[in-house]
């Protein structure tokens, strides 16, 4: 992390087989190469049916960031044969990824609260539209659950690289 | 704390004194040597070193004195506690003056304030000398990292003379278009990269680039694509008549390159071919921000497009648009370190403002130089590079 920045933290938990990753402040990642391969480690050992990202609470990401991103949708789409949902309900983030064209290897959900409409035009996938708009709502509800009630259920994504 | 089993030298011409002082600084845990006279006490304090000295101030020959002068002149930091009967106040400044550690008047009536004396004198010069260590320790510390800073820095000057001698002329004129250019880097080397390039004898390319990251890491594959590109480039030609040469395949061509790579760098870009028979400019997009910025006619406006970045996805397309150029004009590329220098608290702010910037500058570089003060930026967090292709402005 850069000093002078307050620094971002990056956390994660998993609920019912949704794994999700909460990006939080200035996140920025261009010193730290060593984060790609922990969140392959956790994915490898997590069973998991979607993934998660929220950025609700994200000030602004660096292209390292979104470099980290892209490779969890690649790993998504292996995995599971489903793209990952972002959760982004600030303009800038959500201008950053529409010009980063990841609305095509994303489900780019623009609402906090989950809702039919806001999925109108995910991008074609492994599985049936419908299965994936079902995934996302799902998947959608388990965030909105984590960030009411059980904060605990996070962890420090850095923390969990110092350990391995 | 000092060594408890330090080594004392006493020097004094009464057997008594001396015998009692010894007796009682041995029994307190310290090595005590002795000496009967001034001269004899320098020969023992050369042989032996003591850690510390005691001695009287009225002796034949060699007194207090000038036994603490001679001391003094071995430059050894050795304490010496007077001890002295003739309690004349002369003598004390004058003993104190030349740096003794303590002055005691004789006859000692309680024997524990010469060790508490002697203990505190071991303690200062104990504490003096680890000082001192610690500050030629520091002192050594920093002479290595200015030296190392320093061989870091050439480094990195070295590999940005190469960095800047791989970037193309500027300003650079061909058959009424002009190109220009300026790169800042926010360390020594430059993620951000820029070039253009005759094609064939109709055609200019040029691109913008700006590889995740700063610094060194990312300047490495501003080589690999200069590198890439370059060898495209004669690699099309190779056949006589170059065939079509599409900024998306440049694009494509360089996104399969680099995640061959595996470098965990990926790059966003801006790619152009200028027609010169027809006119027109074709262009692709690759995730990259700002849209490139096409000035004429006083107006401003972004050109439209859009693409994932170059580097990341194995099954990215990249797609061509074309537009005819105006007579006069000029387009302006941009990395997104350009934003932390635009007014505005929000992306879609600085966006805004650009355009305006732009026509403000008149669509030049060096109206945007001045305009943005680019002469004279701070730090700057990110990489900023400008690409300017002009035709014909005012």
């Amino acid at each position: 992390m850069n000093p002078g920045n307050s620094p971002g933290r990056i956390q994660f938990a998993e609920k019912d087989g949704t794994f999700v990753l909460k990006f939080i402040g200035e996140v920025r990642l261009t010193l730290c190469s060593a984060l790609d391969s922990t969140i392959e480690k956790i994915f490898t050992a997590l069973n998991f049916s979607a993934i998660v990202i929220d950025l609700t609470e994200t000030r602004s990401i660096d292209s390292t960031t979104l470099g980290l991103l892209a490779k969890l949708s690649i790993l998504s789409r292996q995995k599971i044969g489903l793209l990952p949902t972002v959760v982004t309900t600030h303009a800038d983030i959500t201008r950053l990824l529409q010009s980063m064209g990841f609305d095509q290897v994303f489900n780019i959900v623009n609402q906090p609260i989950p809702c039919p409409e806001s999925l109108d035009d995910l991008p074609s996938q492994d599985h049936s539209e419908a299965v994936v708009k079902a995934k996302v709502l799902e998947a959608h509800r388990i965030l909105m659950g984590l960030n009411d009630s059980n904060r605990e259920a996070f962890h420090d994504l850095v923390s969990a690289l110092e350990r391995s | 704390m000092h060594n408890p089993s330090a080594k004392l030298l006493i020097i004094d011409d009464d057997e008594v004194v001396r015998a009692s002082l010894a007796a009682y600084l041995e029994d307190s845990g310290f090595t005590v040597l002795q000496a009967s006279n001034g001269l004899q006490g320098l020969e023992v304090f050369e042989l032996q070193r003591p850690d510390l000295v005691i001695c009287d101030l009225r002796m034949p020959q060699v007194d207090g004195l000038e036994l603490i002068r001679r001391i003094n002149v071995l430059n050894t930091e050795v304490p010496v506690i007077v001890v002295s009967g003739a309690g004349v106040m002369s003598d004390a400044v004058e003993a104190l003056r030349l740096g003794a550690a303590d002055y005691l008047i004789k006859p000692l009536e309680d024997l524990a304030v010469l060790e508490h004396s002697v203990r505190r004198a071991l303690d200062r010069t104990h504490l003096r000398l680890e000082n001192q260590r610690y500050r030629e320790k520091l002192e050594t510390a920093n002479r290595e990292l200015q030296a190392s800073l320093h061989l870091l820095q050439e480094d990195q000057n070295a590999g940005r003379q190469v960095q800047m001698n791989m970037l193309p002329l500027t300003p650079w004129r061909v058959d009424g278009l002009e190109f220009a250019h300026q790169i800042i880097p926010s360390l020594y080397l430059s993620g951000d990269f820029v070039d253009y390039f005759r094609v064939d004898e109709r055609r200019i390319g040029f691109y913008l680039a700006d590889v995740s990251g700063h610094g060194a890491s990312s300047a490495f594959v501003t080589v690999l694509l200069k590198f890439m590109t370059t060898r495209l480039l004669y690699e099309s030609r190779r056949g006589g008549l170059l065939p079509e040469f599409k900024p998306s395949d440049v694009l494509a061509h360089i996104n399969r390159g680099l995640i061959n790579c595996k470098l965990g760098k990926h790059v966003t870009m801006l790619g152009g071919v200028i027609d010169e028979q027809s006119g027109k400019l074709t262009y692709s997009i690759g995730g990259h921000l700002p849209l490139p910025v096409l000035y004429s006619e006083g107006q401003a406006h972004y050109l439209e497009g859009r693409g994932l970045p170059v580097g990341l996805f194995n099954e990215a397309v990249y797609s061509d648009l074309q537009m005819d150029l105006p007579k006069s004009f000029s387009l302006t590329l941009l990395s997104d370190g350009i934003l932390d220098l635009l007014p505005g608290d929000t992306l879609k702010e600085k966006e805004a403002v650009l355009p305006q910037l732009i026509s403000s500058a008149g669509g030049t570089l060096d109206g945007l130089r001045q305009v943005l003060g680019l002469a004279n930026l701070g730090e700057m967090p990110d990489d900023i590079a400008l690409l300017v292709l002009s035709r014909n402005l005012a």
